[in-house]
């Protein structure tokens, strides 16, 4: 964060790099919504190849100190340079919860704990999953009831469910909030511990979503013996150890704003090459509004996120402006996406090529996905009560 | 999306955007300002602030190419009520600043200093023309330039009973038959016709402003069933989604200044989007606040319901929204 805003031609060129590396090592798959964890082994060698390489070159985990591979000259706004190429490469993207575990150990963790774990994040020899939410404590994080028991030698042991653990089927560590303090409640008596998913007594059971895909598990802690060193700072600690943590991914809201353009991209190639009654959908009139109206939603969401960033880096954010963000990304994902998959429904696509399948593909897919932006990370209706409660300074009921 | 929207818009992390710090001094002047003005709502006062020369050259006495602080002016005359010709009269000096030189001195000095009223429309036969009983001159854009209007006072008009706003009454006029002077191009046409829409915008942007924060302040005391109305979840929500949409319309409506103010090739698109944008959703904002007003919103002495004439107006006098989304269409490249 120290290092000065680059200049224009400075970013451009950091674009530049960016797209070349993506060209040079991107895995020779298209990444999908709703389809982001590797389906095959295969897929998942290329994956760790692909991620140990952006860390190797420094587009990813650049912010990080420098004795621990970061950049000096990193600034954020490359970060978000890096995301909206990838995004727009459809190369698969980095995982956010590595992202999470990486700086929640480098502001809290040991120096032993820091040389043990941060290499293996670098060489994607560990992706890391985050064991925050419980079948009884979803947006309302603060009702964690996974319990730890500190044993005589100092070790601990933990039981109880963790759910909606994303990558959790793949990942080879995970971060995991838990209650050692069994008087306590809410916010109170919570510890942050690295649980190797490898452990006796872990069983992660995946959970098929709504694509038909696996990306979200139930990770059972049974009896699972951990060793005192691997609690992160001390116990009591989870709960501001965790808000710090979810603090550091404001910034990959900003990126994102290119999945919103993609959607658009995929909405027009269908409406331009698919026909109604023998014309393209897009010369009537009635389809071409709705496409124009949601190509302006698109650009006014990016508006207030580029907006938002710019603010962000500038120290000067407003309060509730990420819960903004947040909710204009993730209902306009939701609205264009709807949208796309419906319109689909009303073409004809006989005669077109087969990139006007795949946009139709996609939008259907990213449809059925859209819903984990509008719940997770925080639902819309989270969104609004925070918004109404910070920013309003509504009175509570 | 389209190429040339694409090249436009593309990378905008790449564009210097500056957040002045200044603008929030601009806007807090202007809103205290106003408010000291009350319900006095005259152009020579406006123009006493040097506020009708916002985009004239200084050297034909005005402030220089400032569509940034023209357009928080704009939002702040909105969130007032203001019913003046400001807007006219601001697109009517910059286009006459680069007119040739007698139709430009003149009205000019005038406009300057407010002692001559223009209003802006749409180049037609027969156009909308805010308060023409209140004005001298209008300028009308067009797709092959800006022409102007003198004499507006003669031209048949009849009042638009579509439009609803009684504070600055919207009237057909027949441009037909009139004489009229070209004092624009094609591309200067372009470039101050989508000014004015990001300028009317702004000033419906102010007035949702105005109406959302009233409502806010009257929800957080009035009581029912022992709790105060905005301590209801279900109200919180939607007073939610329309701080969402305020700031949303902020940021384009300011975008498009910026872009207009660096003369950027994106501009004329993003202004699009911003006029398109407000004009889609401001009227039912302020409809919404009506409702969650209770009965009082619905009275004739509370002022809601000139808010809501206001922003519904604004929404066609300068194009439609439908207009703006096939517009942004066409720009697209679709």
């Amino acid at each position: 964060m120290s290092a000065p805003r680059p200049t224009n031609a400075q970013l451009a060129e950091f674009r530049e790099r960016i797209r070349a590396h993506i060209a040079e090592h991107a895995p020779p798959f298209e990444a999908r919504e709703g389809h982001r964890a590797p389906e095959t082994p295969e897929q998942e060698a290329a994956l760790r190849t692909w991620f140990a390489s952006l860390f190797a070159a420094g587009f990813v985990g650049a912010d990080w100190p420098v004795e621990y591979g970061g950049r000096a000259d990193h600034h954020p706004l490359h970060d978000r340079i890096v995301s909206e190429e990838i995004l727009r490469a459809r190369a698969p993207r980095p995982v956010d919860q590595v992202n999470l575990a990486a700086h929640v150990l480098l502001h809290f963790g040991s120096e032993e704990q820091k040389s043990r774990l941060l290499p293996k994040i670098r060489s994607s020899e560990h992706v890391w999953c985050q064991l925050l939410s419980e079948p009884d404590a979803g947006s309302d994080i603060a009702a964690v009831r996974c319990r730890g028991t500190r044993q005589d030698d100092g070790s601990w042991v933990l039981d109880g469910q963790k759910t909606w653990i994303t990558d959790g089927h793949w990942a080879d560590m995970g971060l995991a909030l838990i209650r050692t303090d069994p008087t306590s409640s809410r916010h109170k008596g919570l510890s942050v511990f690295v649980v190797p998913l490898d452990s006796p007594g872990v069983e992660v059971r995946p959970i098929r979503t709504v694509n038909d895909a696996i990306e979200v598990n139930e990770v059972w802690l049974d009896g699972v013996r951990i060793p005192a060193d691997n609690i992160i700072g001390e116990p009591g600690q989870g709960w501001s150890i965790i808000m710090t943590g979810l603090d550091f991914e404001r910034f990959g809201i900003g990126g994102n704003v290119i999945l919103l353009e993609l959607l658009i991209d995929d909405l027009v190639t269908v409406a331009r090459h698919g026909t109604i009654d023998g014309v393209p959908a897009l010369e009537h009139a009635d389809i071409r509004q709705t496409v124009a109206e949601l190509a302006v939603e698109v650009e006014v969401a990016k508006a207030f996120i580029d907006d938002h960033v710019e603010r962000m880096v500038a120290g000067d954010e407003q309060v509730g402006d990420g819960s903004i963000a947040k909710l204009s990304f993730a209902e306009t994902y939701h609205r264009v996406s709807a949208y796309g998959a419906q319109l689909s429904t009303m073409v004809c696509t006989v005669t077109a090529d087969p990139g006007v399948a795949l946009a139709k593909q996609r939008l259907k897919e990213c449809w059925l996905w859209s819903r984990a932006y509008t719940v997770s990370g925080g639902s819309s209706e989270m969104m609004r009560n925070i918004l109404a409660k910070r920013r309003l300074l509504l009175p509570t009921s | 999306m389209g190429a040339e929207v694409e090249a436009a818009l593309d990378d905008s992390v790449d564009i210097d955007v500056e957040i002045d710090v200044d603008i929030d001094l601009v806007r807090d002047a202007a809103r205290e300002f106003l408010a000291g003005c009350g319900s006095r709502d005259s152009l020579k006062d406006l123009a006493a602030m040097d506020w009708t020369g916002l985009l004239v050259d200084e050297s034909l006495g005005g402030s220089g190419w400032r569509p940034v602080e023209t357009t928080v002016i704009a939002e702040e005359l909105g969130r007032a009520g203001n019913v003046s010709q400001w807007l006219g009269s601001v697109t009517a000096a910059a286009a006459l600043s680069a007119a040739p030189g007698a139709v430009r001195d003149r009205w000019l000095p005038g406009l300057l200093d407010g002692t001559v009223a223009a209003a802006c429309a749409l180049a037609a036969d027969v156009t909308r023309v805010a308060r023409p009983d209140a004005a001298d001159l209008v300028v009308a854009f067009g797709d092959n330039g800006i022409r102007l209007y003198e004499g507006v006072a003669s031209l048949p008009r009849e009042p638009d009973d579509e439009l609803l706003d009684v504070e600055r009454p919207v009237w057909r006029v027949t441009l037909t038959g009139a004489d009229g002077v070209d004092v624009g191009d094609q591309e200067q046409a372009r470039r101050l016709l989508a000014l004015a829409r990001v300028l009317l915008s702004a000033e419906s942007l102010g007035t949702v402003s105005a109406t959302f924060e009233r409502l806010v302040g009257y929800l957080k005391e009035r009581i029912a069933f022992g709790a105060p109305i905005a301590s209801f979840q279900a109200v919180q929500h939607r007073l939610v989604e329309l701080l969402v949409f305020e700031a949303k319309a902020r940021a384009v409506v300011m975008k498009a200044a910026r872009a207009l103010a660096a003369g950027d090739e994106s501009a004329p698109a993003v202004a699009t989007v911003a006029h398109a944008f407000v004009a889609t959703h401001a009227t039912a904002a302020v409809d919404e606040c009506m409702q969650l007003s209770g009965g009082i919103g619905f009275t004739w002495e509370y002022p809601l319901h000139h808010e809501l004439r206001r922003v519904f107006t604004n929404a066609s006098l300068l194009g439609t929204a439908r207009a703006a989304r096939a517009q942004y269409a066409d720009g697209a490249g679709w």
